[in-house]
């Protein structure tokens, strides 16, 4: 079995440092926005955090195409944890992003916005992953179905974002662009910093559940093999995989 | 510290309540999520102080089974009375107590190795 605690104090360590240098650069360093004031430094945690929700949905849908290629219960495991902490980033950068449009537009959400829309769209269809992993009683089919759950989901969200791109009617500020953007040097580098905090934070996190997960199921098997499987209760009905 | 804002769209004393929501939001997922792991931790330690329990009561359990088996190995070098026909009886196994404590019992060579405990044969160890 794999030891997902290897290294995890070093990037602990990496992750938190990068977090602070990123807050310190937010409200110590970087120039306040000329339109936008003050409010603006929301950007800085809002944009990582739906970035790398987003990127962490494809990632689990990658896993799972793994999980299904192989058939290695371990990646479907992966895809699971992936998608589970996508979700939580996704739901830091719905609110963030809300209180940031509370205060620049004057409301909480804009229905007609099709950048906020596509995002929701896309979190409640992630809402549903978890409630339908847990109604597959058989873990072998669960497995199998939330694979090709999270590789369709996972398709869908490159195709939703670029849909939105190319939709002409919206107020969402466009900062990143392929043609380099509108962000000014240090804007840029502190954008830059707190992405990467953000995504460090996600694979901690994501590192620091697996060796959980791990731990537990060591734990048990352990448990079954010097007790006997006499003396274990029956496994509860779960929506996390089972090894 | 250059700034290069002139005309803000909200000023300081508006915004700043809008920025510290935000940022107390992104701490408090944070939060929540690492206190959800530590009762987990909780939970899986007070699972491991089970195991170990376990563990301690099979350890005590071949100690009572190795004296249970001396007294067995005096059984055992008596004639093999088990391969008697009334020895294979199912019926056998239904004989009162006092029965098969009788110095002639069929299965008295058998029974004090069943004495480990916790009703498993004192050689089941998968330790």
């Amino acid at each position: 079995m794999p030891t997902y605690g290897k290294g995890l104090r070093g990037l602990s360590i990496l992750t938190l440092t990068t977090i602070v240098v990123a807050l310190t650069l937010v409200f110590f360093w970087v120039p306040q926005d000329a339109s936008q004031g003050f409010i603006q430094k929301i950007f800085y945690i809002h944009v990582p955090l739906a970035i790398v929700s987003l990127c962490g949905f494809v990632f689990g849908g990658i896993l799972a195409v793994m999980h299904l290629r192989t058939g290695d219960r371990r990646y479907d495991m992966r895809s699971y944890v992936a998608i589970h902490m996508s979700l939580i980033f996704g739901v830091g950068g719905l609110i963030t992003g809300s209180i940031w449009a509370k205060a620049s537009w004057g409301h909480w959400w804009v229905w007609n916005e099709p950048t906020l829309v596509s995002f929701l769209i896309v979190l409640l269809m992630y809402a549903t992953y978890t409630p339908f992993r847990f109604s597959i009683e058989d873990p072998e089919r669960q497995g199998r179905y939330a694979s090709v759950f999270a590789i369709v989901a996972g398709a869908f969200v490159p195709l939703n974002f670029l849909a939105v791109r190319l939709a002409q009617q919206y107020v969402h500020p466009r900062v990143l662009t392929l043609t380099g953007g509108n962000l000014p040097g240090p804007m840029r580098l502190t954008f830059t910093v707190s992405l990467i905090g953000v995504a460090l934070l996600f694979v901690t996190l994501w590192k620091y559940e697996m060796a959980a997960k791990n731990a537990r199921i060591q734990m048990r098997t352990l448990r079954r093999r010097l007790l006997g499987d006499d003396d274990l209760r029956p496994p509860q009905r779960s929506a996390a995989p089972t090894l | 510290m250059t700034v290069l804002g002139v005309a803000p769209a909200l000023p300081l004393h508006s915004a700043g309540k809008y920025v510290a929501g935000a940022y107390v939001v992104f701490v408090l997922l944070i939060l929540v999520y690492v206190t959800i792991m530590a009762i987990r931790l909780g939970r899986m330690e007070r699972q491991l102080v089970e195991l170990n329990r376990d563990l301690a009561r099979r350890d005590e359990a071949p100690e009572t089974s190795g004296a249970s088996e001396t007294r067995g190995a005096e059984t055992r070098n008596r004639p093999d009375t088990r391969n008697r026909p009334d020895a294979r009886n199912p019926a056998d196994a239904r004989n009162p107590p006092d029965a098969r404590n009788a110095p002639d019992a069929p299965d008295g060579g058998r029974e004090p190795a069943r004495m480990g405990g916790a009703g498993r044969p004192a050689g089941d160890s998968s330790l």
